[in-house]
């Protein structure tokens, strides 16, 4: 049933983005075209494929955003598209597919993503591209985003959850002080990897990354550890540390009076600009009503991220609440199946689908209540939705990894 | 079997995602619910409204239309309106929105700003269109026609008129750019530095000087400054009411160095000049007296409202009205109220401040009445008018006087059931021209508004 529903919403959306703009070039019609028909196939071969149609309801799930992601791609393409696949959305679901269906027989079918060295890697690669970021990336808005061309927050969606799984799911076969309630070695290390990392993104100016890092991690440990006394300490250590970088920390410390005193801050010199994206919902939000201002009315001079960091504020303000809204209940589901697994896997298997499903969470939550000005404006694109090949195609790969694992069976 | 369990941590972590989602838009829709952050537009934001909303309509005081949105056009109900307060309007928000000179850019809900499509109409109806609230002015759309007919009758190039209420700052109507151009005052400075003199030292009531032409020469820091009466007129010995009735220049001269520059340029800034005054309904531009200059012959030539002094149609309006109203001066409004679906409700833009001592305002009132009983407004007369002419002779490109003269005529009903002010500035005008030609027009306007109550 979720098919044609799929189907039929995908058509209606190319129609009514492709009428609401008009380009005197057909190239943005075309490669929306392309990316639904591109969309459209995959999602039908998963279809034939998956036989007990486990992944099906999440795929289409995923297809819906990305669906969306193409026509925020058209309404911001501008008269001068780019003919250069790589260049838009389309491009990148190209390599979104083709990376799915690799990474999807790779996880089903074969047990390498387990090998020990592999996951070694993972966490080294993770660490040494963060840290190489600093060294050798420009800085792009303030930060150093990039090594080897791919944003570092791309590397840790996909390096993170293998790391953490690896770590998480050892044998905890000696504990602190030797007592078997107190904090077992493999958690001990993931903090210890968990901080360096944080450290790296310091370095990096990378905020965005270090909350949805330690959201997850937070979430992991709480689940894994047993010794109260090790939590509540873990809690005022993370609320000293987040009290701290919000005094002290200048960028930190704007963006949490943003949020707290978001009208006082456009009050203010300094932060007039920076509270703009937030207080832009609430000064228009009677303009948008329940059904939206139309496609293409808020022009990206006024707010540039309104495709990539704020594009649930593009959602409510030109796509209309009610589709916003679906997204968001779209969004629980998405979760609530990441957050299925046969019975019988490994810990591995169940730490790494966990990670997954923690990170996909995040990114949603924190996107939203950022957009929302409910919380730190924290430079975080919604899956899919949200223009960024590179962090795109590594939430695909994390898609592709609960899909294989939906069909993998169970160890005997 | 799908690995789903109540009780289970995945089922915890679900819910705990679904609960900091629902958190966080239950905190977006408390503060959307409470105002907290509804901060003003931006410029920029209400240029990007405009464009998605028809006008909506502008209503004179009497609730007639002046203009309105149809689609995106705007349509002007009256031609001879819409000359007179074209300018002033702002219809164009591209042009408009960057200053708060103009009506419309003062009242921005008019162009959808203040939309809410959360009503139940436009919930049930999705595609309703978008129009925004609708504006009352202060301004009356019979009187603005008439403005435009006598300015047209009188033949005059360069009109600037406004008409307003002086107990409640309404300006009822207008004519040019009176907010933003600035001219010489001329003589109808002289009230305000009387009434600024007597609010220094209500003595100074009683002061008499010989306007000789020995006594014309005025000692300054760089020597004596020869500051002649209108023509080279002698007055003789002459007191405050004649002084003000037949505009001699000496007498206002010698009193500037009677009060001392100090306490008389702190008494100016009550008055706004050589200061910056905000109103809530308009920017205009401030007026100024002395300026940068620090020098005794533009301290006294100010005195005869030449060298720096300068001050807008409407700053001189104001002043006037604060002469009438004892005292106090009402925060100039041209916009009423604000109303959508028929319903209005009041702006805010009432305020006042008392700009000299009562009685010293209520004298010059009097005196201001001579003006027109037996001084220089004879030939514009009408029962109860106070008012008071000027003449400026206007600088060349070079900085010499030239032959064109700006000439004026404010004043008012002293009948505060009447409480209606006027003030004309004619520019550019060759000497020829006088202000009792700027008083006939004021007079003439003042009939149409009298006729206008009376009806």
């Amino acid at each position: 049933m979720s098919f044609p529903i799929y189907v039929i919403y995908s058509a209606g959306l190319f129609l009514w983005t492709i009428s609401s703009i008009h380009y005197d070039s057909p190239l943005p019609a075309a490669q929306y075209g392309l990316g639904q028909l591109l969309i459209l196939a995959a999602l039908t071969i998963m279809f034939m494929a998956d036989k007990g149609k486990k992944a099906i309801p999440g795929l289409v799930i995923a297809a819906v955003f990305c669906s969306l992601g193409l026509s925020i791609a058209y309404r911001f393409a501008g008269e001068k598209a780019s003919i250069q696949l790589e260049d838009v959305y389309t491009g990148d679901l190209i390599s979104m597919i083709v990376v799915f269906f690799i990474v999807y027989l790779l996880i089903r079918f074969t047990n390498i993503y387990r090998i020990k060295l592999i996951n070694l890697l993972a966490g080294g690669g993770l660490l040494l591209a963060v840290y190489g970021a600093r060294l050798t990336s420009a800085l792009t808005g303030g930060s150093y985003l990039y090594f080897g061309g791919i944003m570092i927050f791309g590397w840790a969606l996909l390096a993170f959850p293998f790391t953490a799984a690896f770590l998480i799911s050892r044998r905890e076969d000696s504990y602190v002080r030797g007592n078997v309630r107190s904090l077992p070695w493999n958690l001990m290390l993931m903090l210890l990897y968990v901080i360096i990392l944080f450290a790296g993104c310091v370095l990096c100016n990378e905020f965005g990354l270090i909350l949805i890092i330690g959201l997850t991690a937070t979430v992991l440990f709480f689940i894994r550890c047993r010794n109260l006394l090790t939590k509540c300490f873990y809690t005022i250590s993370c609320a000293g540390a987040a009290v701290l970088s919000a005094m002290k920390v200048p960028h930190v410390h704007d963006r949490m009076q943003i949020w707290l005193h978001p009208a006082a801050a456009a009050g203010s010199e300094d932060l007039a600009g920076k509270a703009e994206s937030v207080l832009y919902l609430f000064r228009h939000l009677g303009q948008a009503g329940l059904w939206g201002r139309g496609i293409g009315s808020l022009p990206v001079s006024y707010y540039p991220t309104l495709n990539t960091d704020h594009v649930m504020v593009t959602l409510i303000n030109d796509y209309s609440l009610i589709l916003a809204g679906l997204v968001l209940a779209l969004s629980l589901f998405f979760i609530r199946w990441l957050l299925t697994l046969p019975d019988g896997l490994c810990g591995y298997d169940r730490y790494l689908n966990l990670t997954t499903a923690l990170l996909f969470g995040f990114l949603i939550l924190v996107h939203t209540a950022s957009n929302l000005g409910s919380f730190l404006t924290a430079g975080i694109g919604f899956p899919w939705i949200s223009e960024g090949s590179s962090v795109n195609i590594m939430l695909t790969v994390l898609l592709a990894v609960h899909c294989g694992l939906l069909g993998k069976k169970a160890i005997s | 079997m799908i690995f789903y369990r109540k009780k289970h941590y995945r089922v915890r972590v679900l819910t705990a995602f679904a609960a900091a989602l629902l958190a966080s838009l239950l905190l977006f829709g408390l503060r959307a619910a409470d105002g907290s952050c509804q901060t003003p537009m931006s410029v920029g934001q209400v240029i990007l409204s405009a464009k998605e909303y028809s006008l909506g309509q502008v209503q004179d005081r009497n609730g007639t239309v002046v203009l309105q949105g149809k689609g995106k056009e705007t349509v002007w109900t009256d031609p001879q309106v819409r000359s007179s307060l074209e300018p002033v309007m702002g219809e164009d928000p591209e042009r408009s929105m960057l200053s708060r000179s103009t009506i419309l850019a003062n009242c921005p809900w008019v162009f959808g700003t203040e939309d809410n499509r959360f009503r139940l109409s436009v919930l049930l109806n999705p595609f309703s269109s978008r129009k925004g609230e609708d504006v009352r002015l202060t301004i009356d759309a019979g009187l603005q026609t008439g403005i435009a007919q006598a300015v047209e009758a009188s033949g005059f190039d360069k009109v600037c008129l406004v008409v307003s209420n002086y107990k409640t700052g309404e300006i009822l109507g207008l004519y040019g750019n009176i907010m933003q151009d600035t001219f010489h005052p001329g003589s109808t400075i002289k009230p305000i530095l009387a009434a600024s003199a007597l609010s220094i030292d209500p003595d100074l009531a009683s002061y008499i000087y010989n306007c000789a032409d020995k006594n014309h020469n005025f000692s300054t820091s760089s020597g004596p400054f020869r500051i002649n009466c209108i023509d080279g007129t002698e007055h003789g010995s002459i007191n405050m009411t004649d002084a003000i009735a037949y505009s001699c220049n000496g007498y206002f001269v010698s009193l500037l160095q009677q009060t001392g520059s100090t306490a008389m340029l702190k008494e100016l800034e009550k008055w706004g000049f050589d200061t910056v005054v905000h109103y809530p309904q308009f920017s205009y531009t401030d007026h100024s007296f002395l300026g940068s200059s620090r020098q005794d012959c533009d301290y006294l030539l100010a005195g005869i409202g030449q060298a720096n002094a300068k001050i807008t149609p409407i700053g001189m309006n104001m002043c006037t009205n604060a002469i009438l109203n004892h005292g106090q001066m009402e925060n100039p409004r041209w916009i009423s109220a604000r109303g959508r679906d028929g319903r209005w409700t009041a702006v805010d833009g009432e305020g006042s401040r008392q700009v000299c001592s009562r009685e010293a305002a209520d004298q010059i009132c009097k005196m201001m009445l001579a003006v027109t009983e037996k001084g220089t407004g004879r030939s514009f007369a009408l029962p109860g008018f106070a008012a008071k002419t000027g003449t400026a002779q206007k600088s060349s490109e070079s900085g010499s006087l030239s032959e064109k003269c700006t000439v004026w005529t404010t004043g008012g009903l002293t009948d505060e059931k009447m409480p209606y002010s006027v003030t004309v500035c004619l520019d550019d005008v060759k000497s020829t021209t006088t202000s009792a030609d700027a008083g006939r027009l004021a007079r003439d306007i003042l009939k149409l508004v009298l006729k206008g109550e009376a009806q």
